[in-house]
């Protein structure tokens, strides 16, 4: 080997060297946090409502029958809620009515994935489908536009 | 010089390999975040390093340095520049470096994302630690099995130039194609692996490596189609496919691999299948592990075995202790991968999912018996037997019909339980034209029944995959009052790798359209006796008449090349439609004949004609003449189903939508 690559290979090696060990002058952090409860609760509501939703369009394009719909959903929900009961106790507070948030929650996925956030495609309240020339929920009567359809369809 | 600080790169990214995986295991024990960096940065490090290798060996191979005994081996003064660049994977040692190469960009690659932001940072040091494990051990064959950078004590004053096989655009493209499909489902491998050295019983392990597998699958498809493209058009079989070992690998992995992208949904959205899903990926790397050691010991024989060499058992070695690794890491994780969730119903996507996994891994191992059986039967009996194309077509034909179906089935099938009725009147309008098709195709004169079924089936699944996208499509024009193609763009954008996957799904009807067409009714034939000049001769619906044969300048020049002409008329109304050049290339030095074949006919109907050989200057020559119909479908089915991965993996910027709070403070709620 040549003294010139010798020379070279030293320098590279130096260089390495230099790179790996950077971290090692700094100071002392843990690796890893203990995996919070509330994150990987967080992250079932996540799951749960992408799996509602995913049934929901299983139902719209006709390949669940309107009972199997309504029980899987139902069933679904319940878990929904459950999961937001425990985060809320988490946070010592509650939730006053976990089923419609859960609802809430989906449907303002819904509107914002689906709609750019112009028209609802479901109610906010209560989760019942509408149409977009709808004023109000023909479900819970909530109103769909003006003030309240600004807060929760216009901010995204 | 340069050559040899290339050498001494490879050396350090082997050294910095065994680090990085000692650190990071240090780093974890300790909980010590510096220690994890470190590590980090030493995985990552190794894909610089192992480019400046390459570049050593590239300035070898474009200096004509003679002395480096892998530049001799694979290139010679007459090679051209863009050759001298290729033979880098020309040969064993060189291939194993470009291994190297790729496998460390994807290592790279996986250190350099943002693991902090995408929250699983928790597996950051066992990903690193598998990883540099697995490149390490690559580095190793390199720098100790099979050396690109030694040196011959007496250079040779010319090299023996590239093996003729490999002087093909395909080939070219083929092999880093292949490498990066197998360097690409490491990630997933190590995503795993971390998953459950840390305990983990969640889904993070497959949703943050979904991507990279995705990209691994589509390189294993792109390198298996080029590969077969590759032999369609250089090895003269006359067809695509001719069921080598070097072929089948691949595709056992492909087997394993496809099925593995299905059932990680399954966990996904319904948290079951965790252990299956632990299991597919293991299989997964295991059988790319096994087979590239068959391929690279020559323990089969193949179109482009390497040399017998001692890499086999080591490699051998390695595959059982990584396995025992894996057994026992999953054995004592058993615990913590029990399903979240029961079964709604069999009768549900997740029921028939299982069974499509269930009927890939069969395949594979039907494709996995068939490519050992040589040194089965040989361990066994004391004979090589080779079983042939015949033996695959049989067995693996229909269970690959039967996935066909599923692709038409499964899409219907609800999560969690489908209906019988729903699902019934889903496939009535499929049905109904699956059964027209099959009735043209009877009275334009399809009669054997087989085909016919194949073709019938193969229209359903089509017909059932495009009603997929009508069905979105409408439900989305009702209920949202979108137009047409708003509601299919927003369908797709909405659900990519739901879409992309149908889309993948129709490539694959396409390209099985192909296979049904050429293997059931595709022929050849040879002429005897010999043509004589000006003669004519007819096969199908084809008149060929032999103009005779000359020598042409070649391509290379290491080569003589001949050439024959043919014209081609049509055997009905005598009408010219082509002339066409079938010819051969003779490399002295090599020992070798590459018979390259003409192509002529429609898209629907290919005519491949091979010079089988010539006498007396030509005034005779014999021909191998194939009719393959549809084959074009299969390289078309390809292209879609690369398309399909393109929708799939395209990240098209979604506004996710923050969870609003939901909780009240407890004061709150009280009012």
């Amino acid at each position: 080997m040549a003294a010139g690559t010798l020379l070279f290979g030293l320098a590279l090696l130096i260089l390495v060297v230099l790179v790996v060990s950077w971290p090692l002058f700094g100071r002392k952090r843990p690796a890893v946090r203990p995996a919070s409860r509330r994150e990987s609760l967080e992250r079932e509501r996540e799951a749960i409502v992408r799996e509602i939703r995913e049934l929901d369009f299983d139902y719209r394009t006709g390949k669940v029958n309107d009972e199997d719909y309504r029980r899987l959903r139902e069933a679904r929900v319940a878990r929904g809620a459950a999961i937001l009961r425990e985060l809320a106790d988490l946070e010592q507070g509650t939730v006053l009515d976990p089923e419609q948030a859960i609802e809430e929650q989906i449907a303002r996925l819904r509107t914002v994935l689906t709609s750019n956030g112009k028209s609802p495609i479901a109610c906010p309240q209560c989760g019942q489908p509408v149409r977009p020339s709808d004023r109000f929920c023909p479900q819970c009567g909530a109103q769909l536009r003006a003030q309240q359809g600004e807060a929760v369809f216009g901010a995204e | 010089m340069l050559t040899d600080l290339g050498h001494l790169a490879v050396i350090f990214a082997f050294v910095a390999c065994l680090y990085a995986a000692l650190v990071s295991l240090l780093g974890a024990q300790r909980n010590d975040d510096r220690l994890v960096q470190s590590g980090r940065l030493a995985a990552f490090i190794t894909f610089p390093l192992v480019l400046l290798g390459c570049l050593g060996l590239w300035y070898a191979l474009l200096t004509h340095d003679f002395g480096v005994k892998y530049v001799a081996n694979v290139s010679s003064l007459a090679t051209p520049v863009f050759f001298r660049i290729t033979a880098l994977w020309g040969a064993q040692e060189g291939s194993i470096l470009f291994w190297c190469l790729i496998m460390s960009a994807f290592v790279a690659a996986a250190m350099a994302r943002d693991w902090e932001a995408a929250g699983d940072k928790p597996l950051l040091p066992y990903v690193t630690a598998t990883m540099a494990l697995v490149l390490g051990f690559f580095l190793f064959l390199e720098l100790f099995l099979a050396n690109a950078f030694v040196r011959s004590e007496f250079p040779p004053q010319d090299g023996r130039g590239l093996n003729p096989l490999l002087r093909h655009p395909g080939m070219i493209i083929h092999p880093p194609m292949l490498y990066a499909g197998y360097t690409g489902l490491l990630v997933p491998f190590a995503f795993c692996i971390a998953s459950l050295a840390t305990r983990r019983s969640d889904d993070l392990w497959l949703r943050s490596s979904r991507r990279w597998t995705l990209v691994g699958w589509a390189f294993l498809t792109a390198g298996l189609l080029l590969g077969a493209r590759w032999a369609h058009d250089v090895l003269g079989w006359g067809g695509y496919w001719g069921w080598d070992p070097s072929e089948n690998k691949p595709l056992i992995t492909w087997l394993i691999a496809t099925p593995f992208l299905h059932s990680a949904m399954i966990q996904e959205k319904r948290g079951m299948f965790k252990n299956w899903n632990v299991f597919l990926v293991m299989l997964t790397f295991a059988s790319m592990f096994f087979g590239t050691a068959f391929i690279r010991s020559g323990l089969l024989t193949s179109v482009h075995a390497f040399a017998a060499s001692d890499i086999g058992p080591v490699f051998m070695a390695a595959l059982v202790i990584i396995l025992l690794i894996c057994a026992a890491l999953w054995i004592s994780r058993l615990d913590v991968l029990r399903s979240e969730r029961q079964l709604d119903s069999a009768f549900s996507r997740e029921g028939i999912f299982l069974v499509q996994n269930v009927l890939f891994l069969s395949t594979a191992f039907t494709v996995f018996i068939g490519t050992i059986f040589p040194i089965l039967s040989e361990a066994i009996s004391g004979t090589k037997i080779t079983v042939g194309p015949p033996f695959f077509d049989q067995t693996t034909g229909p269970q690959l019909a039967a996935l066909v179906l599923l692709m038409g089935v499964a899409p219907l099938l609800a999560w969690g339980k489908a209906s019988y009725a729903a699902v019934g009147r889903q496939m009535l309008a499929p049905v109904g034209f699956a059964l027209l098709v099959m009735v043209a195709l009877f009275l334009s004169g399809a009669r054997q029944p087989v085909p016919l079924l194949l073709f019938g089936l193969c229209a359903y699944t089509l017909a059932q995959t495009l009603m997929e996208y009508v069905r979105g499509v409408r439900a989305r024009m009702l209920s949202l009052n979108e137009r047409l193609p708003v509601a299919l763009i927003r369908l797709a954008q909405k659900n990519q790798r739901r879409y992309g996957g149908y889309l993948v799904h129709l490539g694959v009807v396409l390209l099985a359209i192909g296979v049904i067409g050429k293997g059931f009714y595709g022929y050849d034939t040879i002429t005897t006796p010999a043509v004589k000049l000006n003669d004519s001769f007819t096969v199908g619906n084809y008149t060929f008449t032999y103009r005779g044969i000359r020598p042409v300048p070649c391509e290379f020049n290491d080569c003589q090349t001949v050439q024959a002409m043919l014209l081609v008329s049509s055997a009905s109304d005598g009408r010219v439609l082509d002339a066409i050049f079938p010819y051969r290339d003779h490399y002295p030095l090599q020992q070798h004949t590459a018979t390259i074949p003409a192509i002529s006919g429609s898209f629907n109907e290919e005519v491949y004609v091979i010079l089988a050989g010539w006498d007396n200057n030509g005034a005779t020559a014999s021909f191998q003449v194939y009719i393959n119909p549809l084959i074009n479908w299969i390289w078309v089915g390809g292209i879609v189903m690369l398309l399909g991965f393109l929708v799939s993996f395209w990240k098209v910027p979604e506004r996710a939508p923050a969870f609003a709070p939901v909780m009240r403070p407890a004061g709150a709620a009280a009012k």
